[in-house]
């Protein structure tokens, strides 16, 4: 759908810097991993996270490490299913990590549409790397898959970093997107890594601002609708999954996550997409949401 | 004669086109104020009296006092549950 590039992308020198801080921080090794974090034993199955690093024991036996300017180490027990320090590595820890180095990680898939990031939010199963998936067939450039990572640096606007180049997608949902399978996730979970559709935009490999989060909700009819702040600011705070190493890495209470996620509603067009789940009516998803796109770029 | 105050303190509230959204600190829970409800928020300065309110709010939404009293009462009523004004 879109042209080549006509509109000048904005650089971002502070996101940037984040990006290869991040880039740095995340690289792991495999070692040994003290079952002990700032002096208290953690249980597997519990983690541990503070301002300058975290411990993180999965019941099937993965430890793993990380310390503000050392990294990551990981342990794994004989239990450990294959792919499953993978999964890890690029979503929880990446998170924390991400967290720990200040970025606001959403839980959120996301395109790249005119130079700006459009984001896909809902809790796991509610379609936003199918919906992505989709978009990419239709022309848009995947920005992110399940983790949207935001810099909160420039208090003027949000600006969002590039996450990972596959998506995690179902096989009915590889056929119906064109995406291009490869490894399976594994760890128990019936998707594949995939590449998005032929043909789709590169992914942008460099910080671009956040235009709007679009929330994914079942319902009869495909609809976009905006969204108020009130109605935001709760939707935004159902994001346990990610939000929270932010919040205890930030010290943020009450009053300082209210005033977080109201600048997210203030800063961001706040929007929710409401359409059927079943994948015969997925077109239709993607035909409003191209349209929602398109009439938010006409609005710039 | 009662004279509604805001619990400063106890509330964060942020402004949005139409809605003002109010967090209560201790509870969590929030509330979003719009159009008579709004008002009636805005107006509560911890000086004007209840009277005050209906008289200035009937002549902002062109209404009957009798008809905003009702309304400003049932307000005032939720705010002071909520924890949010005190009368």
């Amino acid at each position: 759908m879109p042209q080549p590039a006509a509109f000048a992308v904005a650089r971002f020198a502070g996101a940037e810097a984040a990006m290869a801080l991040l880039a740095k921080e995340t690289r792991w090794r495999e070692g040994v991993v003290s079952p002990r974090f700032d002096g208290a034993v953690i249980a597997p199955g519990a983690s541990c996270v503070s301002r300058s690093g975290f411990l993180l024991r999965t019941e099937s036996g993965l430890d793993i490490h990380y310390r503000r300017g050392e990294g990551v180490t990981v342990a794994r027990g004989g239990g450990v299913a294959a792919g499953e320090e993978a999964l890890w590595l690029a979503g929880s820890v990446r998170a924390a990590i991400a967290a720990i180095c200040g970025l606001l990680p959403l839980h959120a898939s996301a395109v790249a549409h005119e130079g700006r990031v459009y984001a896909f939010a809902g809790a796991s199963g509610t379609g936003k790397s199918t919906l992505v998936a989709a978009l990419a067939r239709a022309g848009l450039a995947v920005y992110a898959d399940d983790t949207l990572l935001l810099d909160l640096g420039d208090p003027a606007r949000l600006v969002c970093l590039p996450g990972h180049k596959r998506l995690k997608l179902a096989d009915d949902v590889l056929a119906l997107t064109g995406a291009r399978g490869e490894e399976g996730v594994g760890a128990g979970i019936a998707k594949r890594y995939a590449r998005p559709a032929q043909g789709a935009p590169p992914p942008p490999r460099h910080p671009l601002e956040l235009a709007a989060i679009c929330f994914i909700e079942e319902g009869g009819a495909v609809a976009v609708k905006p969204i108020g702040g009130g109605e935001a600011i709760a939707r935004l705070g159902e994001d346990h999954y990610t939000q929270r190493f932010f919040t205890a890495v930030a010290g943020l209470d009450r009053a300082g996550l209210f005033a977080l996620r109201a600048r997210i509603a203030r800063q961001a067009r706040m929007t929710c997409l409401t359409r059927p789940r079943a994948l015969d009516r997925l077109a239709d998803s993607v035909a409003c949401v191209v349209q929602a796109l398109r009439a938010d770029g006409a609005l710039q | 004669m009662t004279v509604p105050a805001k619990r400063v303190g106890c509330f964060s509230e942020t402004t949005f086109e139409d809605e003002v959204v109010v967090l209560h600190l201790e509870s969590g829970e929030f509330y979003s104020l719009q159009g008579s409800a709004r008002a009636i928020w805005e107006a509560i300065d911890g000086v004007a009296s209840r009277e005050a309110l209906i008289a200035a709010l009937a002549e902002n939404f062109d209404a009957p006092p009798a008809e905003i009293a009702a309304d400003v009462d049932r307000f005032l009523d939720r705010l002071s549950e909520a924890g949010l004004v005190a009368r």
